[in-house]
């Protein structure tokens, strides 16, 4: 375990979400926003670029929709950690992030439960 | 009734409202959670902001939240069939071509609109806002869930006929895309949303004395055709 503070994407079609999850990253020990992604692809795109610990994927967007980015990021990044941020969430959805081994959080304004879940799939526990 | 093969009048009417119950349910929870979910981690945010966080970025947030707040529900009410939250006022001459220029600037992103043919001159007779508003969900619409949007619009005996057209897949269920919360597969799998916009833009138009008509395009996409009152 090293000192380098988690580096997060953040991935939403909502900028108002976006800049919540920003801010609220921003003031937790430990973990930088490194990027900020507004659909699918291009969260697959700044995960190339960037290589960071973990990304919080939204899961309905346009372009390339959580659940297909998280595929492919799955495939091309296995030791990335990857958490499923969504409005809500039917069985179709669990059943797939069940499937992916992707933590599902629903969004609900509190920030605690989604570090916890970033660090614990990054595969890093950092305080 | 037992023993019947056909529904009767009121089973047909209770399996409708039961069909829109379902769409309700459906498409509101993750609608609403959103904006309400964000508002309250923002508004929680404040104590821990700087005050340039605060002006640049909070607060603007917070007044687009409220604004997106307040639009979901008159677009929930106009869909649902109470007038209240339709434009007041006298019809008044508005110009067509401007007000989708400056609507696409405001939805289209970073796309642009592949084609558009309307007068410079041309005007509609519409409450204050109205048709700003028509081409609010028409074009948002066009812009989300279709490709190569465009605007033509055409003036005749009175009437003008407005058609915003996308390309895209054949739409099975076109039929329905004015229902009240109803959303197509495109939407349902690309962005969350209430799927009132259509019904809405239909009620704006009707209330203008003009109508609203949905239908596929031909070799797949989507059509929609606006007549309105030439001011």
């Amino acid at each position: 375990m090293t000192d380098a503070a988690l580096r997060v994407i953040v991935a939403d079609d909502e900028p108002d979400v976006r800049l919540l999850l920003r801010l609220q990253l921003q003031g937790v020990a430990g973990v930088e926003v490194v990027g900020e992604a507004g659909d699918g692809t291009q969260a697959v795109e700044l995960c190339r670029t960037l290589q960071p610990d973990a990304i919080v994927m939204d899961l309905l967007m346009p372009r390339m929709m959580g659940i297909e980015a998280i595929e492919k990021l799955r495939s091309e990044f296995p030791d990335l950690g990857v958490v499923a941020y969504t409005a809500t969430a039917g069985d179709f959805v669990r059943h797939e992030m069940d499937r992916l081994g992707v933590p599902l959080l629903l969004k609900s304004g509190e920030i605690g439960q989604l570090v916890d879940a970033l660090r614990a799939s990054a595969g890093r526990r950092r305080v | 009734m037992a023993g019947s093969e056909e529904p009767t009048e009121l089973e047909r009417k209770l399996a409708e409202v039961d069909q829109l119950r379902r769409r309700v349910l459906n498409v509101l929870p993750h609608a609403l959670r959103t904006p309400i979910t964000t508002f309250r981690g923002l508004a929680e945010a404040l104590p821990n902001a700087t005050e340039e966080q605060i002006r640049r970025d909070i607060a603007p947030a917070l007044r687009r939240l409220a604004a997106q707040a307040e639009h979901l529900l008159d677009d929930m009410l106009v869909a649902a069939g109470y007038t209240t939250a339709l434009p007041t006022g006298p019809k008044v001459a508005t110009p067509v071509a401007s007000t989708v220029v400056a609507v696409w600037a405001d939805v289209g992103g970073d796309r642009r609109l592949h084609q558009i043919e309307v007068d410079p001159n041309l005007q509609v007779k519409a409450a204050t806002g109205a048709l700003h508003k028509m081409f609010v969900h028409l074009l948002d619409n066009a812009a989300k869930y279709g490709q190569e949007p465009s605007v033509r619009a055409v003036a005749d005996n009175g009437k003008v006929t407005i058609e915003v057209k996308t390309k895209g897949p054949q739409l099975p269920d076109v039929g329905m895309f004015t229902e009240p919360f109803y959303r197509g597969e495109a939407a349902v799998t690309m962005t969350s949303g209430v799927g009132v916009g259509l019904t809405v833009a239909r009620a704006l138009a009707e209330q203008a004395g003009g109508s609203l008509e949905v239908r596929g395009a031909d070799g797949g996409g989507l059509v929609a055709e606006l007549v309105l009152e030439t001011a």
